[in-house]
């Protein structure tokens, strides 16, 4: 969250517009409870620039992050935060093999693909995230929970950084997407 | 208000602060650009604030901006409006930019090529085609163990083909170990593992392929894939069809893992490492650039607006004694000697300040001894001008120009020219406009041609009669000190009385003694002579009788004639014996004109319409009317030139209220006086007629003094001759002036 502030600081100071979304989106999210654990399940349209590809067969890892917020509302007080979650994915190409392999840093696994395309497919259907207990969220409650994928430029290369800051293309950060339950 | 306010709290309470905090500002921008250079080497410590640092140091930069920017502004209006020590200021600054800019600015040039030069440097196309050679020649030294493991995978397969489930499961873990694969897993229909064999006896649950995998292996294709794997090892991952047992002729797959044998794992694994970093070296090239760029070019700003703002700081600290001078002078300009300037520094600017107030001091003394004696002065000049405008003499300076400097009103009313246009005029003005002065320029340019001192009688003739003056001049030295230049002072007294009371009195002492010395034989003469005519006449001839006769007739008649000058003498030496009460003077001139009604001469009167009451002694005034008019009449018969005209005597009289005097004028239309005699005209035995005694004027002069006034004799511009008395005005009968003088001022004479 600093981060974020900072480069809105910065934004503000060099005069650059408001970051915007690049070619992400999360297009469903489905919350189901299994047993005692209440999980998620998340789709989401990922394309990347040349620039982001170029970085990749460069061998820059690009590492994204799944995040999920979930959110009991209340009559007369604000909603509060009964769930969050965030969940990291780094997708690296082995020049060796030729292949494109994706890890989850959180589960230590990890998956290889032959193309990017599969890696993102991979990256972008996420299945069965825990969210916590199914005790936490009661049934008479009405929850509301929203997610996103975006890049996480702070585990890009120093020297990337700063363009990758000020930079449109680099700025692959999906909107919130809402769901209640 | 409020914004005053806000003003006077930013210059009393922010304003001192700012150079504090920009030091402060300054000396956490070196630590925080030491942090960010370090960040960008690598340094994990300070990676996660890079941002944060690239933020701040961004953000300090521009409040050094904005400081010097403030300071360059604040420099722009002082010089706008000419604030002393604000061109100084602004040299100052100019050197102290330059010199420290030009450096900084080639340092940072010099700096920013090498850090471009020698990061290009880094690569070489070489190293980059012998990485990709040795990627390559891992590759195809890989591929050999990739296809054995291919053979080994299809011959298993082939052996699988056909086999119960239960039995492949339990010769699986046999294959596996003689083709030494890591792992070995068969999946049935629906991609069930239907039998697994591995030498991780931890693992749980085989590794399955993925759909690509699945994908290729479903048309019939062999699937061989390098793939990375857990701890940075390489595995060999081959997917093969398989028949599968039973009637539904389904397709099971084979998937086994091999491992790489560990040296060429690592060899291959220490090239991919190395192509890796290079690429990415390469990639990250441009950046690195921007980001050591973008340090240096913080540590160039930071460095050139430091030194701005300390070139402001310095060249404010250095002009700031100056500038108090400045300002100390302009007050000392003004006429403020009290100024003392704070003296905060023992350098020669110091003492330079402590010379300033030093000299201040001095200067302040020295006024304020001035002032007083400039007040000593002025007293002393008040006093003498008190004096001199009650002195009776008249003075008059003037400068080496001839021009009046100075004149007393004794003065002015002696030349008979008004004070204000006096002072400040020049001489030969002042002859130019008024005749009467010629014979005193005339004094005045002698003694200016000869020089040395001045002691002379000079006599002025004006409408108010004459005038003598007793003229005594000096040159006044120059005075040096007080810039005064020299010039002339010159001190007038009228003798006029003094001269005419002397003669005056001189003419009576010889009327007295010729009134004593004559008229006492004269009554002897005349007995004598009627008793020799009365004695001799009845015994001489006839002939001798009647020359006795003759002789003693003209004897007594010669004695008579003698004895009524004597008798006028004796009037004339008479010591006055006036008895002044009011009288009104239209009523008595009425009575006297009346007398001469009928005469060869005629005698008119035009008075003045209001009542003329003057203080007089009415038998001594009649007189007076009766020998003025006389005068003019006989004048009028002897001369007998008025040209055809009807001789007349014209007495007239007004009143002049603003002088508070009653003016008697007595004209008459014939020849007027002598010239050569009107300034002697009311002397004795001054006559224009052979018969005259010449006494009758002189006796008008004397009764006109008895009644504190003047008279004056003189020919006017139309003609004829007029004589002016002046005698002093009262309101009424009750005896009150019309003003507070109760005598004729000198100067009245002269606005008739």
């Amino acid at each position: 969250m600093k981060s974020w502030l900072v480069i809105g600081l910065l934004g503000w100071l060099f005069g650059v517009a408001s970051l915007q979304a690049g070619e992400v989106a999360v297009t469903r999210v489905a919350t189901e409870v299994r047993g005692d654990t209440l999980y998620v399940d998340a789709d989401a349209r990922l394309e990347l620039f040349g620039a982001q590809r170029e970085a990749l067969e460069s061998g820059v890892p690009l590492t994204f992050a799944w995040e999920f917020v979930i959110e009991q509302e209340r009559d007369w007080l604000w909603a509060r935060e009964v769930a969050s979650q965030t969940i990291r994915a780094r997708i690296e190409y082995h020049a060796l093999s030729r292949l494109y392999r994706l890890v989850w840093p959180e589960s230590e696994e990890s998956a290889t693909f032959t193309s990017l395309v599969g890696a993102l497919e991979a990256l972008t259907q996420l299945r069965n995230v825990a969210l916590g207990p199914a005790g936490d969220f009661p049934a008479h409650g009405t929850y509301r929970g929203r997610a996103r994928l975006r890049l996480l430029l702070d585990t890009l290369p120093l020297p990337m950084r700063p363009r990758a800051y000020f930079s449109e293309r680099w700025a692959l950060a999906s909107e919130w997407y809402l769901w209640a339950f | 208000m409020g914004l005053l306010t806000l003003r006077v709290f930013y210059r009393r309470r922010v304003r001192p602060l700012v150079p504090w905090v920009s030091a402060g500002v300054v000396v956490l921008l070196l630590v925080s650009l030491y942090l960010l250079t370090d960040a960008l080497q690598n340094s994990t410590r300070y990676e996660s604030l890079y941002l944060w640092l690239l933020g701040f140091n961004v953000v300090g930069v521009l409040f050094l901006l904005m400081v010097v920017v403030a300071n360059l502004w604040r420099l722009v209006q002082s010089l706008r409006a000419h604030v002393p020590g604000a061109r100084l200021t602004m040299r100052f600054l100019g050197a102290f930019v330059a010199l420290s800019l030009a450096p900084v600015a080639i340092v940072f040039y010099f700096s920013l090529d090498f850090i471009q030069r020698g990061i290009d440097s880094w690569f070489d196309v070489q190293i980059e085609q012998a990485l990709g050679d040795a990627l390559e020649l891992s590759r195809a030294s890989l591929d050999v163990r990739m296809r054995e493991a291919v053979r080994a995978t299809s011959r298993v397969g082939g052996l699988l083909a056909d086999t119960e489930s239960e039995r492949a499961a339990l010769e699986l873990d046999t294959l596996r170990r003689e083709t030494e694969a890591t792992e070995m897993t068969l999946f049935g229909a629906g991609n069930m593992i239907i039998a697994s064999a591995s030498d991780d006896t931890q693992g749980i649950l085989p590794a399955r392929p993925n759909e690509a995998m699945l994908m290729h292996v479903r048309q019939g294709n062999d699937y061989i894939g390098l793939e990375p794997a857990a701890g940075d090892r390489l595995v060999i991952r081959v997917v093969t069809p398989v028949r599968g047992y039973g009637v539904r002729n389904e397709t099971w797959l084979l998937q086994a893992l091999f491992p790489l044998d560990p040296r060429l794992a690592s060899l291959a694994d220490s090239v991919q490492e190395g192509f890796h970093q290079y690429r990415e070296l390469i990639y990250l090239r441009h950046g690195l650039k921007q980001n050591f760029g973008l340090a240096l070019g913080l540590a160039l700003l930071l460095s050139a607006l430091t030194a701005v703002w300390l070139a402001f700081v310095a060249a404010r600290r250095l002009t700031a004694p100056i500038r108090e001078l400045a300002l100390g002078t302009r007050a000392v300009a003004a006429g403020d000697y009290s100024l003392r300037l704070p003296v905060q520094r023992n350098d020669d600017l110091g003492l330079l300040v402590r010379s300033f107030n030093t000299m201040t001091a001095r200067i302040a003394e020295s006024t304020e001894e001035a002032t007083r004696l400039m007040e000593e002065a002025d007293a002393q000049r008040d006093y003498l001008e008190t004096v001199l405008q009650h002195l009776s003499s008249g003075v008059l300076t003037l400068d080496e120009r001839a021009r009046v400097r100075h004149a007393n009103a004794a003065a002015a009313s002696m030349l008979g020219v008004p004070l204000e246009e006096l002072l400040h005029a020049s001489l030969q003005g002042l002859c130019l406009t008024h005749s009467h002065l010629d014979p005193l320029c005339d004094a005045l340019h002698a003694w200016l041609e000869a020089g040395g001192e001045l002691a002379r009688e000079v006599r002025l003739f004006s409408e108010a009669g004459r005038r003598i003056l007793m003229l005594r001049g000096a040159p006044l030295a120059h005075d040096l000190q007080g810039g005064e230049e020299g010039g002339l002072v010159l001190v007038m007294d009228d003798i006029t009385a003094i001269i005419q009371g002397q003669r005056d009195a001189a003419w009576s002492e010889v009327a007295r003694r010729l009134a004593h010395e004559i008229k006492n034989p004269l009554t002897p003469i005349q007995l004598s002579a009627e008793r020799l005519r009365r004695k001799l006449g009845p015994v001489l001839a006839e002939d001798n009788a009647r020359v006795l006769e003759r002789a003693t007739h003209t004897i007594v008649q010669q004695v008579e004639a003698m004895k009524h000058m004597v008798n006028e003498f004796a009037e004339y030496a008479r010591a006055p014996e006036s008895r002044l009460v009011p009288l009104e003077l239209n009523t008595l001139v009425r009575d006297v004109v009346d007398l001469y009604r009928g005469g060869s001469v005629r005698v008119r009167h035009d008075l003045a319409p209001e009542p003329l009451w003057v203080e007089g002694d009415a038998g001594r005034l009649r007189q007076l009317l009766h020998n003025l008019v006389k005068n003019a009449a006989e004048a009028l018969q002897e001369s007998a030139t008025t040209g055809g005209v009807e001789p007349t005597v014209t007495l007239h009289t007004r009143l002049r209220p603003d002088e508070g005097l009653v003016e008697l004028c007595v004209d008459d239309n014939g020849p007027g006086f002598p010239p050569d005699l009107v300034e002697h005209i009311f002397e004795p035995y001054v006559t224009t007629r052979p018969k005259g005694t010449g006494l009758g004027l002189a006796i008008v002069k004397k009764i006109v003094e008895e009644h504190a006034g003047r008279v004056h004799a003189f020919n006017p511009a139309e003609g004829g001759a007029r004589v002016l008395i002046l005698l002093p005005a009262l309101e009424s009968g009750d005896g009150r002036h019309v003003s507070s003088g109760a005598a004729v001022p000198s100067g009245a004479l002269p606005s008739s």
